[in-house]
């Protein structure tokens, strides 16, 4: 897969939780990549974490962060 | 035409080009040929106790036909009396009252040494002195030279002895045989240097010759090591200007030394920070008729921008040269190859192929011809294709218009610090 396709899937995946109403609770930069944790809020309160390994969606996760404390 | 004159930490000088502490500075007959030749001013071969040099004393680096790309020396200071040097320096600067002469002194470091020969200096006129911290052979092994110049505490006594008898501007020079530059130019800030000059020459074994095994250059068989200067030294001389200049604590003015041989380069290390320049490897490889070609191109330069005097770019560029963790992560550049350009020599597909990211394809056109073409998307922007490609304006690096706000790896953690701080 090329690095393009594999920043797509993860994206994907950052942008499914986002639209899911998930905000960012926590990144954890690791040697096998950014693990990042969501939490949802309300009466359905969940928490899910996912690993980021594409450099570029490790990028995009805390732009989305930064976006969202600004 | 632009005014190219400086003032450098008081000092006037007709253009910006001073010829380095060297063999270019030997005496007054070759500063005075230098002069008339329109160099704006000379740092004489460096002053102290009349050393003895060794045969052979010099050697280069030649690169894939290109001569002299770097050079090395294991040279001393001068050989003459001082007596001889003042006399000459003393009629040089009544010939050429306009043009700058420095006097460069190394002793020891001991306070009566320094008052005595910056007395002496001072009483044959010469516009200012500079003090050779940075020799990083021969003088050293005598606690002299980069002996001094690698520890900030005698940097710093040493400066301050300079100054103590000093009425004209002393020039701390710097050596670059030390991790982190900036702790010296501090320490000579901290002896109250009027400015700092950098680099003197980089610690090298030039070659070993195949043949009889001999280090180069050798004294009969033996070698020692030497001084590295020249083209290849420019981008180590320009990022310790840069880095310098870009320190609030360094203060004081610049003179950009290493591997100076063009305009273009002038203007590079004056951008970055530097007052002036001095030049030595340049002219023993051409003579002092580059002087010509230094002062026209950086005139016309200068009136081609529209810029009415060289002070003006002083510094320009410094605040662009930042830490890499203030750089834009976000940022996007990509390699765009122009077809009509290329001349389908392959480098550039071998270069990403082979050890960048594998994103530029060959592709056959409807006539059945090879073309390349750069996958963009996973294009890392790296530049290697740009830089391997014999033919100017085949490949463009393209900045992208970018599609996320600006975000600095500084910026992210402090993201992510504020995160966890809240989640804590
Ligand atoms: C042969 C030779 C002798 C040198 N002697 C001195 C010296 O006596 N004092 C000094 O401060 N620097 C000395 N230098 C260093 C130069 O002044 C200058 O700092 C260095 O060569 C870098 O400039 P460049 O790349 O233009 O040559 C010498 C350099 C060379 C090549
Ligand atoms: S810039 Fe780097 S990654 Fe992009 S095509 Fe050129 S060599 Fe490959
Ligand atoms: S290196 Fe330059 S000239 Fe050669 S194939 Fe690539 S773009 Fe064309």
């Amino acid at each position: 897969m090329s690095n393009y396709e594999e920043f797509m899937e993860e994206k994907q995946v950052i942008d499914e939780m986002v639209k899911q109403n998930y905000v960012i609770k926590n990144i954890n930069g690791t040697l096998e990549g950014d693990v990042v944790e969501f939490e949802k809020l309300g009466k359905t309160a969940s928490r899910k974490s996912i690993r980021l390994t594409n450099p570029d969606s490790r990028k995009y996760v805390t732009t989305i962060l930064i976006k969202g404390q600004s | 035409m632009a005014d190219i004159s400086i003032n450098f930490a008081g000092i006037k000088s007709p253009n910006p080009y001073w010829l380095a502490s060297a063999p270019p500075t030997n005496t007054g007959y070759q500063v005075q040929r230098a002069f008339e030749a329109g160099w704006g001013g000379a740092v004489w071969k460096t002053l102290g106790e009349p050393i003895l040099n060794v045969t052979s004393r010099f050697g280069a680096h030649h690169f894939n036909g290109q001569r002299v790309a770097g050079f090395n020396n294991i040279e001393l200071i001068s050989d003459r009396p001082l007596e001889v040097n003042l006399k000459e320096i003393y009629e040089t600067k009544k010939m050429y009252p306009n043009h700058v002469i420095i006097a460069s002194l190394m002793v020891e470091p001991k306070r009566e040494k320094w008052h005595e020969i910056v007395k002496k200096v001072q009483d044959v006129g010469v516009d200012g002195i500079e003090l050779n911290l940075g020799c990083p052979h021969g003088m050293s092994e005598r606690g002299m030279g980069s002996a001094i110049g690698q520890h900030p505490d005698l940097v710093e006594m040493t400066t301050m002895y300079a100054k103590e008898a000093a009425e004209v501007p002393v020039i701390t020079k710097l050596t670059p045989n030390i991790t982190d530059i900036r702790a010296t130019a501090k320490a000579a800030v901290r002896g109250g240097a009027d400015a700092v000059s950098m680099i003197n020459t980089i610690n090298s074994l030039v070659g070993v010759d195949l043949d009889t095994w001999n280090p180069v250059p050798n004294v009969n068989g033996q070698g020692a090591h030497g001084g590295y200067c020249g083209p290849a030294v420019k981008p180590i001389a320009l990022n310790m200007v840069g880095d310098c200049a870009r320190n609030p604590e360094i203060n004081i003015p610049i003179s950009g030394i290493g591997g100076i041989s063009t305009w273009q380069d002038t203007v590079e290390f004056m951008l970055m920070g530097a007052g002036g320049v001095q030049i030595c490897t340049a002219a023993m490889h051409h003579g002092f008729r580059i002087i010509e070609d230094l002062t026209e191109g950086l005139s016309n330069y200068l009136d081609e921008k529209g810029i009415d005097s060289l002070s003006d770019i002083i510094g320009a560029s410094v605040e662009k040269y930042t830490d890499w963790s203030d750089l834009d992560l976000n940022h996007k550049v990509v390699a765009r190859i122009n077809n009509d350009i290329c001349i389908n020599c392959n480098k550039c597909h071998i270069a990403c192929e082979d050890t960048s990211h594998q994103c530029i394809d060959i592709l056959t056109d409807e006539n059945g011809n090879d073309y390349l073409k750069v996958r963009e998307d996973d294009c890392v922007g790296c530049n290697l294709c740009s830089i391997v490609c014999p033919v100017d304006g085949a490949i463009d690096m393209i900045d992208l218009t970018p599609t996320e706000p600006p975000m600095s790896w500084n910026n992210r953690q402090s993201a992510i610090q504020m995160l966890q701080n809240a989640d804590s």
